[in-house]
């Protein structure tokens, strides 16, 4: 996927499905349920540190804090993993000496100044809220549950059946030992709970085996950094030069300035196109698994008369439907012989469904096996033409590229020669340049990408995201989980003809990884 | 159904290119890399035709005014109709590798196959020319009329080429079985004997034998200068027409199933 924006729709769609097979929802809840006006939540530290300085004359204070945070957690009784507000800040009056009471309601009322309600969370949370589901608070936080509880409601986040905290409890998510106490003391079947958080570790990685099912939400200052990563790439690539921000003076309101360019865009909800490129509805496909084929005369008759016609129904799709939007990357994922390129075949026209139906808008330009449609009689230059026919590209088009096919393809030297004499990689090369040469309005990918050298590879990836950001709509069958989640938005995964689950590509696909 | 039909069409003109493409394939691999090349297409009918004269011509000479145009012409049109039929036979076979992998309607194939042998029975008519100019015949102004039967045989044609081909696809021993007919066919067919050779009854049957009254309709403008009746036209055309319905029909009952047996 090319920019992490476009992913709040993708996210509030699946997260949407997701929620209806669920009853218990968690939510986390700094940069997730609440994003902070500053780049880091530790910068609300530097509020604090200069409101010591001024009132209490002591320097680096937000130093102290998190050495004594630290060092109380490292000497945790076994069973705990967290630290209390009051415990720390009793601490902290214990260590400088003087009365902190002041201090500690001081961060806490910075902390409620520089949060809001994360407004494309809230759509999900509502969304929880409406299909009155059982919904948790589960935060690393050393915040009491009364302050948290506090802050959500103040947030106009209510509904809540629960909030636990790590500092409360004294067990933390990171261990994983918090999502037990609440399994214990809740008395929730793992499967029907459903967390939401944006901490790769304890929120997503650590509920693996725990049945728990994790949607992991990025933070939105990763989304800014990744993007920014690729486009430094690219301009590099380009022999462009970067130039780098430059803080001003006041960090602080850098910081907060930064932070509100980041918040508004990513969390912007771009949608789709409202245009249907594919429509399946209810598509089924079924094959006859005769133990023998039956092609002569001879056989069909004396098989008619020992009535043994007996055909053996094998269906490779069942009941499949789904709609793909007009520019629209859908990846299809699912084990050998799930359907996924049965499927591409019914959308592409080569087999009509058995049942069901499939409308598709605009024309397909088939990346299924490259150079189905050569003549090895025939020449590279005639073979162009005849393939790009085949493909349904008018001629003069062909006429027009056919200089960039023959330098893509890297074939200059063997333009007259008949395809017969070429290598299997020169016939892919081809064959890959030919049907990528024209933008269609709908590309069927079918992992063509293990053709040709390492180099050749990557060319045609280029390539194909270079399509893809022309927009048009592409279905895509890769066993390649990486290709899927960098390119698609959209996942269907497929079992034994079935539609398991479809949603937002990089969830569908770790589910899919994880089942 | 209107719009059904205004589909089709559409499909059929977005692919018109595809379908010269197939046509101009079939000539170019029919004659590569061979020294003659395309001079073959005139060459060949010329010397089968000879070979056909000195064998036939001294049991039929009697009878038959300038026979090597009569042979000609017996020839050429009967292989029209032979070449394209046999070819179509095999032509969804044969292309499997492509129909299962890119949706193309699969009707192109077998008529790719019956128009490269138009374009050959075109060639055959520089030959007919030829041999007409050297055996000094008259040349008559409703020879200009050909087009008209042509028109009817390549209904015909296409109409058999399409029954054969998705037959073939169920039944493969139809190709074994096509080609014996097919010599059959040429034997009932009064090609390189006169009509007037055979016993009135046999006459009366070889009278439903649709190739012989397309040759016999070329034979009339070319060899005689006569238009034939409105009776021979309507059972040219007829034939034709019935045959090429009947073609199109099963080919479309049985398209979508040819992918599962290919």
């Amino acid at each position: 996927m090319e920019d992490y924006r476009t992913k709040n729709y993708y996210m509030i769609e699946t997260l949407k499905n997701e929620i209806q097979k669920f009853s218990v929802i968690s939510f986390d809840i700094d940069d997730t349920l609440l994003l902070y006006d500053v780049m880091y939540p530790s910068d609300v530290m530097k509020l604090i540190e200069d409101y010591v300085q001024q009132n209490c004359n002591i320097a680096g204070f937000s130093y102290i804090y998190s050495e004594i945070l630290q060092s109380m957690r490292a000497q945790q009784a076994d069973r705990k993993d967290d630290v209390s507000y009051s415990e720390l800040y009793q601490q902290i009056q214990e260590k400088l000496g003087i009365d902190c009471r002041e201090i500690a309601e001081h961060q806490l009322r910075q902390v409620r100044a520089h949060t809001f309600a994360n407004p494309v969370m809230r759509q999900i949370y509502d969304y929880a809220v409406q299909g009155k589901k059982k919904i948790f608070i589960v935060a690393d936080s050393i915040y009491s549950t009364e302050f948290l509880s506090n802050l959500m409601h103040e947030k106009g986040i209510n509904s809540f059946e629960r909030i636990y905290s790590s500092g409360e409890v004294g067990l933390s998510k990171a261990t994983g030992k918090l999502y037990h106490h609440i399994l214990k003391s809740e008395q929730i079947d793992p499967k029907t709970w459903l967390h939401i958080g944006d901490n790769r570790q304890s929120d997503f990685d650590i509920l693996r085996h725990t049945g728990i099912t994790a949607y992991f939400y990025q933070p939105l200052r990763d989304r800014y950094y990744a993007d920014k990563a690729k486009n430094e790439a690219r301009l590099k690539e380009q022999g462009q030069d970067i130039t780098i921000e430059k803080p001003e003076e006041n960090t602080l309101s850098f910081s907060m300035k930064k932070a509100k360019k980041i918040n508004d865009y990513y969390t912007e909800i771009s949608y789709p196109n409202p245009e249907i490129a594919v429509h399946i509805e209810n598509v089924s496909m079924m094959f006859n698994l005769s133990s023998e084929k039956v092609d002569s005369i001879k056989e069909y008759i004396i098989k008619l008369i020992k009535r043994q016609l007996m055909f053996q129904e094998f269906w490779a799709l069942k009941n499949v439907s789904f709609d793909v939007h007009k520019g629209e990357k859908v990846g299809l994922i699912g084990l050998n012989g799930s359907g996924k390129s049965t499927m591409l075949k019914v959308v592409s026209g080569v087999l009509k469904p058995t049942e069901g139906s499939v409308s598709v808008s605009g024309n397909i330009a088939p990346l299924i096996e490259l150079g189905a449609g050569f003549d090895f009689d025939l020449t590279a230059k005639e073979n162009v033409f005849l393939n790009g026919a085949i493909l349904g590209y008018p001629k003069r088009e062909m006429e027009n590229r056919y200089h960039d096919i023959i330098e893509f393809s890297e074939l200059q030297e063997f333009e007259d020669v008949p395809i017969k004499n070429y290598s299997s990689g020169m016939v892919a090369r081809l064959g890959f340049a030919i049907a990528t040469c024209h933008v269609p309005d709908i590309l069927i990918i079918d992992e063509i990408l293990s053709v040709g050298d390492f180099e050749f590879q990557k060319k045609c990836h280029a390539k194909m995201r270079e399509l893809a950001g022309k927009g048009t709509t592409v279905l895509f069958v890769s066993h390649s989980a990486g290709d899927i989640i960098d390119m698609c938005d959209k996942a269907v995964w497929l079992e034994h003809g079935c539609v398991v689950d479809m949603g937002e590509a990089e969830y569908i696909v770790n589910n899919y990884l994880n089942q | 159904m209107v719009k059904r039909l205004k589909t089709q069409a559409f499909t059929f003109f977005h692919y018109s290119g595809l379908l010269r493409e197939l046509v101009v394939r079939d000539i170019k691999v029919r004659y590569r890399r061979s020294f003659l090349g395309l001079l073959w297409t005139v060459l060949n009918p010329l010397l089968m035709m000879a070979v056909q004269t000195i064998v036939f011509s001294t049991f039929f000479k009697s009878s038959i005014v300038n026979f090597p145009v009569y042979l000609l012409i017996g020839n050429i049109v009967f292989s029209m109709n032979s070449d394209s039929t046999s070819q179509a036979l095999t032509s969804i076979i044969g292309s499997a590798g492509l129909i299962k992998k890119v949706y193309i309607p699969k009707y192109l194939f077998p008529l790719s196959k019956v128009l490269s042998c138009l374009v050959n029975f075109g060639f055959s008519l520089i030959a007919l020319i030829i041999v007409m100019l050297v055996t000094k015949s008259q040349f008559h102004f409703e020879m200009i009329l050909s087009f008209v039967p042509l028109f009817y045989l390549l209904l015909f044609s296409i109409g058999l080429s399409l029954i054969l081909s998705s037959i073939t696809v169920y039944f493969r021993d139809i190709a074994h079985l096509y080609s014996v007919f097919i010599t059959a066919w040429m034997y009932l067919t009064p090609i390189f004997y006169p009509m007037d050779m055979l016993p009135p009854q046999i006459q009366a049957i070889i009278n439903w034998n649709p190739m012989y009254q397309y040759i016999k309709y070329f034979r009339l403008l070319i060899m005689d200068g006569i238009v034939p009746a409105w009776r021979t036209n309507l059972f040219c055309f007829g034939l034709g027409a019935i045959t090429l319905v009947i073609g199109v029909y099963m080919f479309q009952e049985l398209q979508d199933k040819f992918i599962l047996h290919i």
